[in-house]
């Protein structure tokens, strides 16, 4: 579990220090503070894997420039521009790009090692004293299979290729059942879901009674969309880290709070941890509403705001701040 | 931010009084209490034209310290002032004491808070014996009637307090004013849905010291 993380010199980050995160922590601020970019910071630090030697990934990048919707064309410029520093609890890690001519003799042998061409430009992780190196080829581009976006989540509408492969995880660990229980909680007239090959695409099928029709997801609302991703992202993450952009977006305030309930049973039953970002001050009141009624109190919250000079500094509240400020109507968003 | 913590709703409303008389584009209304209602411990009061301005009704001089360290501490960065308006009830010197310790407790800088102790900065009271002061009770009938009570009650209860017979003082004068609809709580005696009640005149000598106080954080 990250419980502590530095960034800097990250996106409008100088230097951040986060300290006492928690299973589930949201992320507030103004628009355009940061949010999103502190999100995928703790996505990319969770796509490194720490072994006896470290690999990361290019993909959870490549995802973050999909999602902040950086075009095919644009993408190796994105990529020049990679310059991430950031210590996430005993790891320092600093993930840079650099050209050929660049990089260190130590490193020109260790890409003579690993690689059987030459390439022009790489982007380069050091983890404390490892280092890790992948070359940018075309062939990273956009990759077609990409795991990282499993436990992404962007706040935009999910598209109905995602859900499937969503919801194939759910069907691969056998839990349809235990899902749509959860999902009867959104809305109880569901009565079965499953995927359905539909004119050379791939859809999935909600059979709901009250009145009796049938629904491809496509043909309900961005909210039950949503709510689905979240949950099929959830359980497919067991004792994983899953990241949701703009929680509330699609789904009703009123729907909120069961949405809040659904998540603390999944992470505590799945040991996830979550980060989130909103700024809904529903959202927020139903996720203190919710973890009063379930007893829950392993939340943090985030709020990032601007000094005087412009620097980016985080209001870091434990569960017990939270609950008191949230319940006493100031505005922590 | 710039926050001001109270004991009680009565405070926060001639708190909110006076901050619509600073200036003419102030308003009563401008600091709006949450939605959710108010069974809180605590209750934050948010200027919709100046998110920075806050009130604070910590529903008695109890819930200063966590207010202080549950809220606003994590916040501290971003606080310009907090000021304190604290009763003096029954001992000056221990009520100002239990004030800076809970500011010493919170380890807020010092710096950033001011205090001011009702009814004015050096007698004991509180908010009701503020109010009482500035009236002319001379000129008021129900209180002249008030008078007579007052005897009664102090000599057939024994034990009755100070600050209960001023706030029973508030009500009848309130009450017997027929203004905000023969209501007699002093928190709705500032202003009524007929605007300004006329019940309270801050240009009295009393109000200076508290007016002063309050445009100290908010003006």
């Amino acid at each position: 579990m990250i419980e502590e993380i530095e960034i800097v010199d990250y996106k409008g980050f100088k230097n951040l220090k986060l300290e006492n995160l928690s299973q589930i922590n949201i992320i507030s601020g103004e628009n355009n503070i940061g949010k999103t970019a502190l999100l995928e910071a703790f996505f990319i630090y969770e796509s490194i894997s720490f072994g006896n030697s470290i690999l990361f990934r290019l993909n959870p990048f490549l995802s973050i420039a999909k999602n902040r919707d950086i075009t095919e064309n644009r993408i190796k410029k994105y990529l020049r521009d990679v310059d991430f520093s950031v210590t996430i609890n005993e790891f320092k890690i600093n993930i840079n790009y650099k050209s050929y001519f660049d990089l260190t003799d130590t490193e020109k042998k260790i890409i003579k090692q690993q690689f059987n061409r030459d390439y022009d430009e790489f982007i380069v992780c050091y983890v404390n004293d490892d280092i890790n190196m992948r070359p940018i080829d075309h062939m990273n581009v956009y990759p077609e299979d990409d795991n990282s976006e499993k436990s992404y989540i962007n706040s935009s509408k999910p598209i109905n290729k995602k859900l499937v492969e969503l919801y194939s995880t759910i069907q691969s660990k056998g839990l349809q059942l235990k899902f749509l229980t959860y999902l009867k909680l959104l809305d109880s007239d569901i009565e079965w879901i499953e995927p359905q090959l539909l004119d050379d695409e791939m859809l999935l099928r909600l059979n709901l009674n009250n009145p009796e029709r049938s629904l491809v997801s496509s043909e309900l609302g961005e909210g039950t969309n949503r709510y689905i991703e979240i949950l099929c992202t959830l359980l497919s993450n067991t004792n994983g880290t899953v990241f949701i952009d703009e929680i509330e977006n699609g789904i009703h305030y009123t729907k909120l709070y069961d949405t809040w309930k659904a998540i603390i049973e999944i992470v505590q039953q799945e040991n996830i941890q979550l980060f989130v970002t909103t700024h809904n001050l529903e959202s927020i009141e139903a996720l203190n509403e919710a973890s009063e009624a379930m007893n829950f109190d392993k939340i943090s919250s985030i709020k990032l705001q601007k000094d005087e000079n412009n620097v980016i500094y985080p209001v870091v509240r434990n569960y017990s701040s939270f609950v008191a400020t949230v319940d006493s109507g100031m505005d922590i968003r | 931010m710039r926050v001001l913590l109270v004991e009680g709703i009565t405070d926060v409303n001639l708190v909110r009084y006076i901050y619509s008389q600073i200036d003419e584009k102030f308003d009563f209304y401008d600091f709006v209490p949450p939605k959710r209602g108010n069974k809180s411990k605590v209750i934050t009061f948010e200027n919709k034209r100046n998110r920075n301005f806050k009130i604070i009704n910590l529903k008695g001089q109890d819930n200063l310290l966590f207010t202080l360290q549950e809220i606003l501490k994590p916040d501290e960065k971003n606080i310009q002032k907090i000021a304190i308006i604290s009763d003096t009830d029954r001992d000056f010197e221990a009520s100002k004491q239990s004030v800076l310790k809970a500011i010493e407790d919170s380890k807020i800088d010092k710096d950033k808070f001011s205090i001011f102790l009702t009814p004015n900065n050096k007698n004991l009271g509180n908010l009701e014996t503020l109010l009482l002061s500035s009236l002319d009770k001379e000129s008021i009938s129900q209180l002249q009637c008030f008078q007579e009570y007052k005897k009664c009650l102090k000599e057939k209860i024994a034990d009755i307090e100070k600050r209960a017979i001023d706030k029973h003082e508030v009500e009848a004068y309130i009450k017997f004013s027929q203004k905000p609809r023969n209501r007699n709580q002093a928190q709705f005696s500032f202003i009524d849905s007929n605007g300004d009640t006329g019940l309270w005149d801050l240009s009295k000598k009393e109000f200076k010291l508290i007016i002063e106080f309050v445009e100290t954080i908010f003006k």
